[in-house]
């Protein structure tokens, strides 16, 4: 045995080194311990929230877009599909934490490989002023207002770019290719407002019960058709649960649904019929010098479908598959541009001119102030109380008939009616009437959102707006511009006579009351749709027009405003004789020249058709296009021509009347 | 060195010191006990998590880890038989290994992930820093039982600190700042057995935790970084994970998630998608109790504490059986390596201690390492072979070597 005592090569005391030991011993047992409660929590206690971070960190739910259905024409004809392409996106929340060098980094080399500015520049955000490249920019300010949303950097990115991300997905937390689905318009700007565009579903439409149930980042029709029948188009998304490894790769798929591809909505309308109606258009406001926008609107009489549409200037749709910077948006769209998103034919409401003297003829018939043979002389102008009422051009007409006052668009007498139906109060006369029986002054309930009600004016109307002005200009502290603060005379209803004044209507309303009188009283709701297909061509759904109202239309009135309509459009003299004289058909057709305080007349032409098969009623506007016979009335030849098979003629009318 | 009799020479002439001290020579069953269980958890733990790292090739790290332990068992056999006694004497030349090893590595090895630590050998890369903490007990070691008798002295202490910290401060160059951190402790497991007067040692805590403050705030504040960023930023990172966004959170949070997904029992080789998926970094070396806590749960990994306490416990037992204070020392400060290491990477992988690159023993894959610490083991059965006290031969049982 050693002795402790003495022992050079032992510690001193083996008592200290004992009691030393048994210091150290406690302290690595203390410390173990601190492993084994540390692992306790970790495990036992809260174990069950890092098994959800495990899972949340190898299972991604990916979105499987589904394509939108197609818009095809009554023959079946493709005028709006769908085709696939990449998307490169941003998930905010998978990106480096935010401020911190590697987030921008992020951004800066995706900048450089989408060819975008670099350049660091000064970017407003809810937390501060940051310098930050104009991507990195982006994604943050949009991230801050979708939290959870996907940022998309670039819808239609080329292959090329798309493999780049998908390479170094390493190098790029966060940013992401998905497969995406893009509007494609074959017919570039034909029919675009009409069509409408899409879009993904923005902060505010998500909380409205029109999209509810619709997840956030999802694309839906925006405007026109696209948005009218959206629920129709728009197909299920489906989603696929991925098993994905550190670095992103996806390992196996988990669980699956197949996106279901929206449904094929089939329309009423005619490819031919809506190329021809655009060119039309564009040739109207080619003849008329200065022209800022027309319109046109083609409907079968019978039932309320809508042949053709066209608004112009138009657009092709197809640029909003690239980002379009805000000013660059607002030189394509905005007012240099002449609004061309605007669906002029039923968004813009206008003074129809004498295209309304029909309205005017037959509330004057209906109330017996005349017949169809009541002769009344034209000298050129008439004085209704103080104020002298003109022809166009003063031009005396002498002795005229309802006939011949259609005819030769005789101011006078029509001037005579309004002064005669005046009804000072309320409502207004037989005229306004007329005109609600009609569906003037409010939606004709046509399937594409954002329809114009237009305006009757009447006595109540004028004293109602009266009040709106006092009210606005006492808050605004100044004029609105709503009313010009006078009472209703009887000069009021002698310019409605005639289509001016306070009236407006659309080219849609103008064509649905022209249609009633065309189809004996049936005041129709237009219909663009016909039907909602599956792609095997299979109708799931008609899509029918609401009962028309019906309006006691007494025959032999009818007769009479359609002789007058004929021999407008057909007799000498007929203000659209020269461009419809040699059209091979009967046609009904009115001309109108429309008065705009500041700014160069309005052309108008409205018609009718008569055919067993397939009868016609258009009606054409022209802003700034001027006289009637002029722009609009060889534009409705050119329709009426392609709709009835024959060869197109521009005819353009000389008649100077309004 | 004085001219004073050697004392060593006077102890010799009473008590050999070569030979068995009884017949049949015991060695510790429970540290084999022990590191059996432990190198059979970590071969099936590389051999699942690394199935899929070397493509064609899915037993690459399991292999190679075998041939490691084969190699490190032959080592330790051949060193309990040998006499550790004589090693003593050596000190001087295991210092001298130790600084040059460390400075050749600091000039000349390769660079590793930003590191230095590889000097290239035939079979395998070794880490000079791994084999230099059993070189520096042993230096250590000799050095406090030449200076026994004025182990009291403020002279001594401050040569056994300049022992050990001059090549720590060599290796935190390289740069291996966990390694240095071993170093240290070795030095405070030697002050403590070697019999340094209580009141240096609480002076020179006192003086370490001036120098960590001073390393960790005060100099970097004036500008003057003692560590590199990434060390400092790890080592005050992990008290404040979010105001570190760099990598080092992320292998922690993913280390956190292994680890508390498994819960009690484990979510077995299949569902061990944190390891599977490779969202756990590196998942065989120094973040592999992650991928036991992941699979085995809780009962697994409290198993592996359990395996290294044991462990821990037999090698400080040592301390006041073996037959003399080298042995004692040594058994201490190989207690200290252990002790040191399980705590601070275990710690690094519960987000409990910051990540400073140290091996877990016996588990981490690496030849290094393995080795280093087979030689450890070794050394501890000499000890234990040659210890002299009653009560270790109470408990040994009888197995020849």
């Amino acid at each position: 045995m050693i002795e402790p005592t003495g022992d050079p090569g032992r510690a001193p005391s083996n008592v200290r080194l004992g009691r030393r030991m048994a210091f150290v011993g406690g302290v690595i047992l203390l410390l173990f311990a601190l492993l084994l409660l540390r692992l306790w929590y970790l495990q036992v206690l809260d174990g069950d929230n890092y098994l959800a971070k495990a899972n949340d960190n190898q299972v991604r739910d990916v979105a499987l877009a589904a394509p939108r259905g197609r818009i095809v024409d009554r023959a079946g004809r493709v005028l709006v599909d769908s085709r696939p392409a990449n998307a490169i996106v941003v998930v905010p929340g998978r990106l480096p934490e935010i401020g911190s060098p590697e987030r921008e980094q992020v951004a800066l080399k995706l900048s450089r490989t989408l060819d975008l500015e670099t350049a660091p520049e000064p970017c407003k955000l809810a937390s501060g002023t940051r310098q930050l490249s104009p991507l990195a920019c982006r994604i943050e300010r949009e991230s801050a207002a979708l939290p959870y949303a996907n940022v998309v950097v670039r819808k239609d990115a080329s292959t090329d770019e798309a493999g780049w991300v998908l390479e170094h997905k390493r190098e790029l937390p966060g940013v992401d290719v998905s497969r995406v689905w893009l509007r494609t318009y074959p017919e570039g700007p034909v029919g675009a407002q009409l069509f409408g565009t899409v879009g993904e579903i923005s902060a505010e439409q998500l909380g409205k019960p029109r999209f509810a149930g619709i997840k956030q980042g999802t694309v839906i029709g925006q405007s026109g058709l696209e948005y009218q029948y959206d629920r129709y188009l728009r197909g299920r998304d489906g989603a696929e649960r991925i098993q994905v490894d550190a670095t992103g790769r996806a390992r196996r798929t988990l669980r699956s649904s197949e996106p279901v591809p929206g449904k094929t909505l089939r329309l009423a309308l005619d490819l031919g019929l809506l190329r021809t109606g655009q060119s039309a258009l564009a040739t109207a406001m080619s003849l008329g010098s200065g022209a800022t926008g027309a319109a046109y609107i083609a409907i079968d009489p019978r039932d309320g479908s809508v042949l053709a549409l066209g608004s112009a200037p138009s657009f092709d749709p197809g640029v909003f598959a690239k980002p379009i910077s805000q000013s660059r948006y607002a030189e394509m769209f905005g007012a240099g541009a002449l609004y061309p998103q605007l669906n002029r034919a039923i968004q813009s409401s206008y003074p129809t001119a004498s295209t309304f003297k029909a309205f005017t003829a037959l509330a004057a018939l209906g109330e017996g102030v005349i017949t169809p043979a009541t002769v009344v002389d034209d000298p050129g102008s008439i004085k209704i109380g103080n104020v002298i009422f003109r022809n166009a051009g003063n031009q005396a007409n002498g002795p005229v008939n309802l006939a011949s006052a259609l005819r030769l668009s005789s101011d006078v007498y029509f001037y005579r009616l309004g002064a005669k139906l005046n009804t000072p109060k309320g409502p207004g006369g037989p005229i306004q009437e007329w005109l609600r029986r009609l569906g003037f002054g409010e939606e004709t309930g046509i399937d594409l959102p954002g329809e114009a009600a237009g305006t009757i004016p009447t006595p109540k109307w004028r004293a109602d707006r009266k009040v709106k002005e006092a009210e606005c200009a006492a808050k605004r502290g100044g004029p609105c511009g709503l009313s010009d603060g006078r009472a209703w005379s009887v000069g009021d209803n002698v310019n409605l006579s005639v289509g001016q004044g306070d009236f407006l209507a659309t080219p849609l309303q103008l064509a649905v009351a022209y249609a009633a009188i065309a189809n004996r009283g049936k005041v129709l709701r237009p219909r663009v749709a016909k039907d909602v297909r599956n792609d095997s061509g299979l109708v799931l759904q008609a899509i029918r027009a609401r009962p028309a109202r019906s309006v006691a239309i007494d025959a032999e009135d009818r007769q009479a405003i359609l002789e007058g309509l004929r021999e407008a459009a057909m007799d000498d003299g007929g203000t659209s004789a020269d461009v419809f004289s040699d059209f091979g058909r009967v046609v009904y057709g009115k001309t109108g020249t429309a008065e705009r305080p500041g700014q160069a007349d309005q052309a108008w032409y409205a018609l009718y058709i008569p055919d067993r098969k397939r009868p016609l009623v258009v009606v054409v506007t022209v802003e700034q296009g001027g006289f009637g016979a002029q722009s609009a009335a060889p534009a409705a030849r050119l329709i009426a021509s392609r709709w009835f098979g024959q060869k197109g003629k521009l005819v353009v009318g000389n008649s100077r009347t309004r | 060195m004085s001219t004073a009799v050697n004392p060593r020479s006077i102890e010799q002439a009473i008590q050999p010191r070569s030979g068995p001290v009884r017949r049949g020579p015991k060695v510790d069953l429970w540290i084999i006990l022990a590191v059996v269980g432990l190198i059979t958890i970590s071969l099936v733990t590389i051999a699942s998590a690394t199935r899929d790292d070397v493509a064609g090739n899915p037993g690459y790290y399991l292999t190679r880890q075998g041939i490691y332990f084969l190699l490190g068992t032959v080592v330790a056999v051949l060193i309990a038989r040998f006499d550790y006694g004589r090693l003593e004497g050596m000190r001087r030349a295991f210092w001298a290994l130790l600084i040059a090893a460390n400075i050749f590595v600091l000039l000349f090895a390769a660079d590793t992930r930003g590191s230095s630590r590889w000097i290239s050998l035939p079979f395998f890369q070794l880490q000079p820093s791994e084999l230099g903490k059993v070189l520096l007990v042993l230096a250590l070691a000799g050095f406090a039982v030449e200076y026994a008798r004025s182990i009291a002295t403020l002279a001594v202490t401050a040569r056994l600190c300049a022992i050990a910290l001059i090549p720590a401060c060599i290796v935190m160059l390289q740069p291996d700042l966990g390694t240095s951190l071993v170093y240290v402790a070795i030095l405070g497991a030697v002050l403590l057995t070697a019999g340094t007067p209580t009141r240096h040692l609480v002076a020179l805590i006192a003086l370490g935790v001036a120098t960590a403050v001073m390393v960790l705030a005060v100099l970097p504040s004036a500008g003057i970084n003692v560590l590199h960023d990434y060390q400092l930023q790890r080592l005050t990172g992990f008290v404040n994970p979010s105001s570190d966004p760099s990598k080092a959170t992320y292998q922690v949070n993913q280390s956190l998630i292994a680890i508390g997904s498994g819960q009690r029992l484990g979510r077995g080789e299949a569902g061990s998608t944190q390891t599977g998926l490779d969202f756990l970094p590196e998942h065989h070396t120094d973040f592999i109790f992650a991928v036991i806590g992941e699979r085995w749960g809780f009962t697994g990994a409290a198993l592996v504490i359990a395996l290294y306490a044991l462990l821990v416990w037999r090698a400080l037992r040592l301390v006041v059986v073996a037959r003399d204070g080298f042995g004692a020392i040594l058994a201490c400060g190989i207690a200290a390596i252990l002790a040191f290491q399980i705590f601070v990477n275990i710690g690094m992988t519960l987000g409990i201690m910051p990540i400073t690159g140290v091996p877990l023993p016996l588990m981490s894959y690496g030849g290094s390492s393995v080795i280093v610490t087979f030689i450890c083991l070794g050394l501890l059965q000499s000890v234990h072979l040659r210890a002299a006290d009653p009560a270790a031969a109470a408990v040994r049982t009888r197995v020849r070597v």
